[in-house]
């Protein structure tokens, strides 16, 4: 019961701002699809820009979300459940998430109909051949890397959102210093996470049990001007292994375990 | 029997001491006052004992175990503001805490409020502040713990709800089982419901003993007594 009970308080916290946000997200969209048929269908690249806005987005709505409840002082009876603190953290994660995962599809369907859309349009030049074929080659590649950015979009993002609670918990146990503390350990971690990254001791640990290959290019460039174009460049080809996977969810269940443990004896109200 | 024990208990807010090397055990002490003036360090004390604060230096333990947030299941504490969800209903708020804390009596939160005239149907924002009050105290004293703490349930009340919270607290305590710790200015209004007194200043406590031999030893009322011990 104490589970419903705290999904539904968490959603009724957050709701309202997260359907001003989806309604955001649709106005902006429209918005650029309309200014792709008026300006220039290369608009259609800011919708991927947007991809980028989502790293930060759990993040900043967990840190949200805490500072309402000490703000509202409501921190008095969140703290002073009898349930364990990785009970009252998860609750707030997955209502997050949940939301989290709506806006990323609502941005990823987006951007598929404004690729299509840029497809149309350079269609209808009569020197557009070349540019709608570079244009498929684009689309294709997005199509292969869906389940990559459904799958390192939200890892990434609980990574920071993970980082950015750690900084806000030592703020509140040991007041002053707990801010600058908490930045430095949570820069120099994240440093040494993407430095361990490139050695072979994360290679022997990660790299077993091939899922698949993702092949992409290299990269694609747009020329806008008097000289529209897109080139494309090499093909990659990347694996993906179950044992990255096993590493991702580990480091996740050790910096939440770290998250819990400080809410349950660090953290304090004042 | 469950003890409480602070053991040299200080607590720094940055450069400023809101308590100094408290020591004190309570174990089953009835109705508890916390007397002192403001910035006397009272809300610190009852926020420590809550697991809420970490002390800066020294140990509580209730029954041996060190306090921790997670001692909330043994330690119901009522803040002086208004803390509860806004946007719920007061049936809302009794549900979720019915669902949120296994040791809440609905049956009880429900009868309290109805016999003190609250509209369930209505959202806490929509309350009086001394319909909220009423809804706090009934909440907290729905609860089945050993240690209840009450920051200034009084403060800012008028007389008519100040009764009615007195009231509660004295017919739905169980003090048998049950310690209230409350902190109060109001002296006089509660003494006559208060078991054991601590007078704390200045962030130190300067003298905690039952009110019976208070009363034996000194022949004077808490309100005189108070004006000896913190003047």
């Amino acid at each position: 019961m104490s589970w419903s009970a705290l999904l539904k308080k968490e959603w009724r916290a957050s709701s309202t701002p997260f359907f001003i946000g989806v309604v955001g997200i649709i106005v902006i969209f429209s918005g650029i699809y309309y200014a792709m048929g008026r300006y220039s269908p290369f608009l259609f690249l800011f919708s991927y820009l947007s991809i980028f806005a989502h790293l930060l987005a759990v993040g900043l709505d967990l840190l949200h979300n805490l500072r309402k409840e000490w703000k509202e002082n409501t921190v008095y009876v969140w703290l002073n459940l009898p349930l364990p603190g990785w009970q009252l953290i998860l609750s707030k994660l997955v209502i997050t998430m949940i939301e989290f995962i709506i806006t990323l599809m609502i941005t990823l369907g987006f951007m598929y109909v404004l690729t299509n859309r840029a497809i149309d349009l350079f269609g209808q030049r009569a020197d557009g051949q070349e540019l709608v074929a570079g244009m498929e080659i684009f689309k294709e590649s997005f199509v292969e890397m869906i389940p990559i950015i459904l799958l390192v979009i939200p890892f990434v993002s609980i990574l920071l959102a993970f980082g950015i609670l750690f900084i806000y918990f030592m703020g509140k146990s040991y007041y002053r210093i707990g801010w600058i503390l908490g930045t430095v350990v949570v820069v120099v971690s994240f440093y040494g996470l993407i430095k361990f990254l490139d050695t072979p001791v994360f290679s022997v640990i990660s790299e077993w049990g091939l899922i698949r290959h993702f092949s992409f290019p290299e990269q694609i460039m747009f020329e806008g001007g008097s000289e529209t174009a897109i080139e494309v460049g090499e093909v990659l080809t990347l694996p993906l292994y179950a044992g990255q996977i096993v590493v991702g969810i580990v480091l996740l269940i050790a910096m939440f375990s770290l998250l819990s443990w400080m809410l349950d004896r660090k953290v304090q109200v004042g | 029997m469950t003890v409480l024990s602070l053991k040299d208990v200080s607590k720094r807010y940055g450069r400023q001491h809101a308590l100094r090397n408290v020591t004190m055990t309570l174990s089953n002490n009835g109705i508890v006052g916390l007397i002192g003036p403001n910035g006397s360090g009272k809300s610190t004390i009852l926020k420590l004992i809550a697991g809420l604060l970490q002390p800066t230096k020294g140990e509580i333990t209730l029954s041996g175990e060190k306090v921790t947030r997670r001692s909330a299941d043994q330690i119901a504490f009522l803040a002086e503001i208004d803390s509860l969800y806004s946007y719920q209903t007061v049936q809302e708020t009794v549900q979720f805490w019915a669902n949120t804390t296994p040791d809440f009596s609905e049956k009880k939160a429900v009868e309290m409020l109805e016999t003190l005239d609250v509209d369930l149907t209505k959202k806490i924002k929509n309350l009086s502040k001394g319909n909220r009050a009423r809804v706090k105290l009934a909440l907290i004293i729905s609860r089945d713990v050993p240690i209840l703490l009450m920051d200034e349930p009084l403060s800012g009340l008028d007389p008519m709800v100040r009764e009615d919270i007195l009231r509660m607290i004295v017919s739905y305590v169980d003090v048998e089982r049950q310690t209230v710790i409350l902190s109060t200015h109001e002296v006089a209004e509660v003494e006559p419901y208060l078991d054991y007194v601590i007078f704390v200043k200045e962030g130190e406590v300067r003298l905690e003993e039952s009110v019976e031999s208070l009363r034996e030893k000194r022949g004077t009322n808490l309100v005189e007594t108070m004006k000896e011990v913190l003047l």
